[in-house]
């Protein structure tokens, strides 16, 4: 709910705002978005896995999103495709945290449900 | 606590991801991207560069002529300043026109009719025609000469070299064999562009003509004399 809410919130807000990222720059956004994307995905894990630290977040959250920024753009000048393990390494990383926290979900959903039937 | 800790966080992360997709997505509507081949893409990058120098180029060809007409237009330069730099660029352009004399380093070819072969073998090939001026004129040019002569006659863009019976005849002058050429320009890089195979020199040393050519440290090129007619040029940026 909070990830819908603050994604449409952040969606309005950048139609408003009408931040213009230069033509150049748009490619390490990508990344960037990327980065912050997987950082999402881990804090929600954390979340159900009552492990989640706000530092390790907050650094993760930003300090990923710049060095896979820096790479790109890095890479672009030697001619090196570098984004592209940027882009693996999140991408995985996106799907392993989606399968933990649907496990966990889905657990958790399990549990109640017998919780209630023996209730019952 | 940690668990509302943890919420607080991902709204925000995610408002600030809302907010990068939105505005990336933004500008990367107006993008035209298009798939190239490993060629297309070289190509793309060649023409990239060249673009680049044109830009270069002409911003350094703006930014002399702002200043120079920033300097007419400063009131503290004199009028004989002025005067001056004008009178500097017109002689200056002069010199590339033809119309004065000029000295510097350079090549002198000399070019001799094979007399003897000629009388014993009656071949044509042993003399030097019109058109062989021609193409030796054309190669000293391409190989970066600023001014050229021959036996005194300048030669300049609206020089013309016709045959008139035993003579050449360069700019209505009858010039008469043998024909020496001085040419002003780096010594090293004309010599041995005109003395490869594929040049004209070459083949005129093949059919049996004389050819030398000596390098001078200081060569005086005459003006041109003749008229330079203008009167159907009209300057295309003049107010009518």
């Amino acid at each position: 709910m909070y990830i819908i809410f603050g994604l449409l919130l952040g969606v309005v807000l950048g139609l408003v705002l009408k931040i213009n990222i230069p033509d150049q720059f748009t490619s390490y956004v990508s990344i960037a978005i990327l980065a912050c994307i997987d950082s999402v995905f881990g804090a929600i894990r954390g979340n159900l896995y009552k492990n989640f630290q706000a530092d390790i977040f907050i650094s993760g959250f930003f300090g990923n999103a710049i060095l896979a920024a820096a790479l790109a753009y890095l890479g672009d000048k030697l001619g090196v495709p570098i984004y592209l393990a940027a882009v693996l390494v999140f991408g995985g990383r996106i799907f392993d945290n989606f399968a933990n926290i649907r496990r966990k979900l889905l657990e958790n959903y399990k549990s109640s449900k017998d919780k209630n039937s023996d209730t019952v | 606590m940690v668990k509302n800790d943890a919420k607080y966080f991902i709204l925000i992360g995610s408002i600030v991801i809302g907010t990068l997709v939105s505005s990336n997505i933004d500008t990367s509507n107006k993008r035209n991207l298009k798939i190239l081949n490993a060629s297309q893409y070289r190509e793309a990058i060649d023409e990239r560069y060249s673009l680049k120098n044109d830009i270069e180029s002409l911003s350094d060809k703006y930014s002399k002529a702002k200043l120079k007409l920033d300097k007419y237009n400063d009131e503290d330069t004199s009028k004989s300043e002025i005067l001056n730099d004008i009178q500097k660029e017109l002689n200056l352009n002069n010199k590339i026109m033809g119309t004065t004399e000029v000295t510097g380093p350079g090549i002198e070819i000399r070019l001799k009719d094979a007399m003897e072969e000629y009388l014993e073998t009656n071949d044509i090939y042993n003399l030097i025609h019109d058109q062989d001026m021609i193409q030796v004129i054309n190669d000293i040019k391409n190989s970066g000469a600023e001014a050229i002569e021959i036996n005194g006659i300048r030669i300049i863009d609206r020089t013309k070299i016709y045959c008139n019976g035993v003579f050449l005849r360069i700019n209505d002058v009858l010039v008469a064999a043998p024909f020496n050429i001085s040419v002003i320009g780096n010594k090293d890089s004309m010599r041995k562009y005109l003395l490869s195979a594929d040049n004209y020199l070459a083949y005129l040393q093949v059919r049996g003509i004389y050819v030398s050519i000596d390098d001078k440290d200081s060569i005086k090129i005459p003006a041109y004399k003749g008229n330079i007619d203008s009167s159907y040029l009209a300057d295309p940026t003049a107010k009518k």
